[in-house]
């Protein structure tokens, strides 16, 4: 199942979907140890973590920015990989590597990266 | 006939209405080619077994080549116009599913397209291209 598949980052978007509508999030021990685990996923930093598990507020706010990096990671990759294609059946490799360059200029999310690199490696 | 089982059927076979209207009808209606199946379960898709004595494997069968029609349409040189009409999210999901499809991704795609569908994004973790190398 793709819920299965998309593990902790699936939870991520449920909970977000849900503290978008209720204005917040519950600050409870399953969210702690979610945002724990999943914020290396998404290049957060213990720092940052920790900081925003002290309050609700910044537990909703973390919450968010966490989400922000999946979906806009997923539009950016996504954007690209049919750019690249596209390029690439136009013949122009060139065109096409830069797609991934520009990912790779500017996705920090570790999946993502290796996605765009992934790519990049398969155009030579 | 006409718009109100058009829609029931796009509404099942592009797993919740992807899109916003019937442009083209007459993938819901029958035609010579058809089989006595093929045309029972286009005139009634959300109860393929019950209506037409298909077993599921029947009806899957059926209902697997009318998306693949309907999805070529979708594939067609002026899919960008087709598209242009949705809400952009929903063309996110139906460009990335038709890459999933095209390019190979691993993963189930039309899964991923359901997915998308409930979250607005592309799940990239559960469809994704894979290494040629």
């Amino acid at each position: 199942m793709v819920e299965d598949l998309e593990g902790d980052w699936h939870q991520l978007r449920m909970l977000d979907n849900r503290a978008q509508q209720e204005g917040t999030v519950a600050l409870d021990e399953p969210l702690r140890g979610l945002l724990r685990r999943s914020g290396p996923s998404l290049a957060m930093t213990t720092a940052e973590i920790e900081a925003g598990l002290r309050t609700p507020e910044g537990a909703t706010a973390l919450l968010h920015r966490m989400r922000q990096r999946i979906t806009e990671g997923s539009r950016r990759i996504g954007d690209a990989l049919h750019r690249m294609y596209r390029l690439r059946d136009e013949g122009d490799l060139d065109g096409a590597r830069q797609q991934m360059r520009d990912v790779l200029a500017v996705e920090v999310v570790p999946y993502y990266r290796e996605l765009a690199e992934g790519q990049l490696a398969d155009l030579d | 006939m006409g718009a109100m089982k058009c829609r029931a059927w796009i509404a099942l076979l592009v797993a919740g209405v992807l899109t916003e209207g019937c442009a083209t009808a007459s993938l819901a209606s029958c035609n010579p080619a058809d089989s006595t199946l093929s045309c029972c379960v286009k005139q009634h898709p959300l109860s393929p077994v019950d209506s037409c004595g298909a077993s599921e494997a029947e009806a899957l069968a059926v209902l697997t080549i009318l998306k693949t029609a309907y999805e070529a349409s979708r594939l067609a040189e002026d899919v960008e116009d087709g598209l242009a009409q949705l809400p952009e999210w929903k063309q996110v999901c139906i460009r990335n599913y038709v890459d999933c499809k095209n390019q190979g991704w691993k993963g189930g795609c039309y899964d991923c397209l359901r997915y998308c569908e409930g979250q607005h994004e592309w799940p990239f973790r559960a469809c994704s291209p894979d290494r040629r190398k």
